[in-house]
């Protein structure tokens, strides 16, 4: 059984660090452009690779990619730092945006992705809480793995329930019952400080 | 809706597996309910690390200069307080990045008194206000569906005053203010403001009235908070 995530290629881990982005979110704030660019040209690979792997049409992609920046730039003075790290923080807005483009299509093409095979590695290290991380990966290997793998299909690729639902041949009332019951174990599993 | 009700669904918000309707009613009920929004930050922050383990991969250059064009002449929050109605509007944008909702306000080439705010909120054909007693900062968030005339009013930040009430009005464009009802500022109301009713242009109005509301047609007291109707959906 390996850890589920949502690797499916290389990774590329160096980013800067989470300070360097909070520093230049704060200036992108202020107006500065140069800071905008700087914060867009460390997190865009990842931001872009998320929205891609949730809207499989490249210019979609790029669409959301573009909404996504646009909406940093107004919204960098109200980041809250206690809402997650500045890369989390985009990747959460990001996310966002891919679902609400993909709901919007009635049907898209079934993913290129082989989704019967979860990476058997752990991804590395960047930018984004460890802690909650190893927390995550602990508790989500407690769920059955059919059930895991719909919450990790449906957070990195936007599966739909119609979708799982066709990816598993299970009933979307099936898929409902699931989610519900892991929600509910991921969150007895899962506790924060605050 | 019960503690476990409110995990599974805010849990599924975060995911993107709740149904259009259902996703839209979620995203209405975080506006009014800490609860909620708290549950939707908890699993943004407990699943956020999977979006950690994506791949990249590197956007082609020519989305760089797509986003420099469109952020030309948009100021940010911090640098366009001077501006009411703007700073109003990206009032309810921060609310809107609360609850994961999309309001972006479009690049103008100069300064308009009103910037159309687009929007990819969940719901479809929506029409919300963001009532305000400064501009800087929203009061009351409201939902309209236009086919039924429903409004929800969602309290954000309004103080109960003492022995008075706290009514909401509706100004349709070039009419007379009619009531919709009076604001508890704990909980949400839902109203209705007449079906199929031409909403753009209109106005929400909160004043400060005799405990039990106004005892005239109108408002009697003064308007402590206002806001107009925006339009969400791309146009």
């Amino acid at each position: 059984m390996g850890y589920a995530s949502c690797a499916s290629g290389p990774l590329v881990t160096e980013l800067a660090a989470a300070d360097e982005l909070e520093t230049l979110l704060l200036a992108t704030a202020t107006g500065d452009r140069a800071a905008f660019k700087r914060f867009y040209e460390v997190t865009s690979a990842k931001l872009f690779g998320v929205v891609r792997r949730i809207l499989h049409d490249q210019a979609q992609a790029e669409e959301a990619l573009q909404d996504v920046y646009v909406r940093i730039w107004q919204m960098a003075a109200s980041y809250d730092a206690t809402r997650g790290k500045p890369l989390a923080w985009a990747a959460t807005l990001a996310r966002y945006r891919a679902i609400d483009l993909v709901r919007r299509n009635a049907a898209r093409d079934a993913p290129a992705r082989d989704t019967d095979s979860m990476p058997e590695q752990a991804a590395p290290a960047d930018g984004l809480d460890l802690g909650d991380r190893e927390a995550l990966m602990h508790c989500l290997e407690t769920l059955p793995e059919e059930q895991r793998n719909c919450v990790v299909l449906a957070y990195c690729d936007g599966y739909s329930r119609e979708e799982l639902s066709a990816r598993f041949e299970r009933p979307v009332g099936t898929i409902k019952s699931w989610l519900s019951r892991c929600l509910t174990s991921l969150r007895q599993c899962l506790s924060f400080d605050d | 809706m019960t503690e476990e009700e409110r995990i599974v669904a805010a849990g599924e918000y975060v995911l993107g597996t709740l149904s259009g309707p259902e996703r839209a009613a979620f995203a209405a009920r975080i506006a009014g309910d800490r609860t909620c929004a708290g549950a939707v930050r908890f699993w943004e922050r407990a699943l956020g690390p999977l979006a950690g383990t994506t791949a990249e991969v590197a956007p082609p250059p020519a989305v760089w200069a797509r986003i420099e064009a469109r952020t030309q002449g948009v100021a940010g929050v911090a640098n366009d307080r001077a501006s009411g109605w703007r700073a109003a509007a990206l009032g309810l944008g921060a609310l809107a990045a609360a609850l994961g909702a999309f309001v972006l306000v479009r690049p103008a080439p100069r300064p308009l008194p009103a910037p159309p705010l687009v929007a990819s909120a969940p719901a479809v054909n929506q029409f919300v206000s963001s009532v305000t007693a400064t501009g800087t900062q929203t009061a009351l968030l409201l939902t309209i569906d236009p086919a039924s005339g429903t409004v929800v009013a969602h309290p954000v930040q309004l103080s109960a005053p003492a022995q008075r009430s706290l009514e909401l009005w509706w100004i349709a464009a070039g009419s007379a203010p009619q009531s919709v009802g009076l604001i508890d500022p704990g909980r949400p109301l839902r109203a209705r403001i007449g079906a199929n009713m031409r909403l753009e242009g209109g106005t929400f109005a909160v004043s400060l009235e005799p405990l039990g509301g106004s005892r005239s047609a109108g408002p009697t007291g003064p308007v402590l908070y206002s806001g107009p109707v925006t339009r969400l959906g791309r146009s």
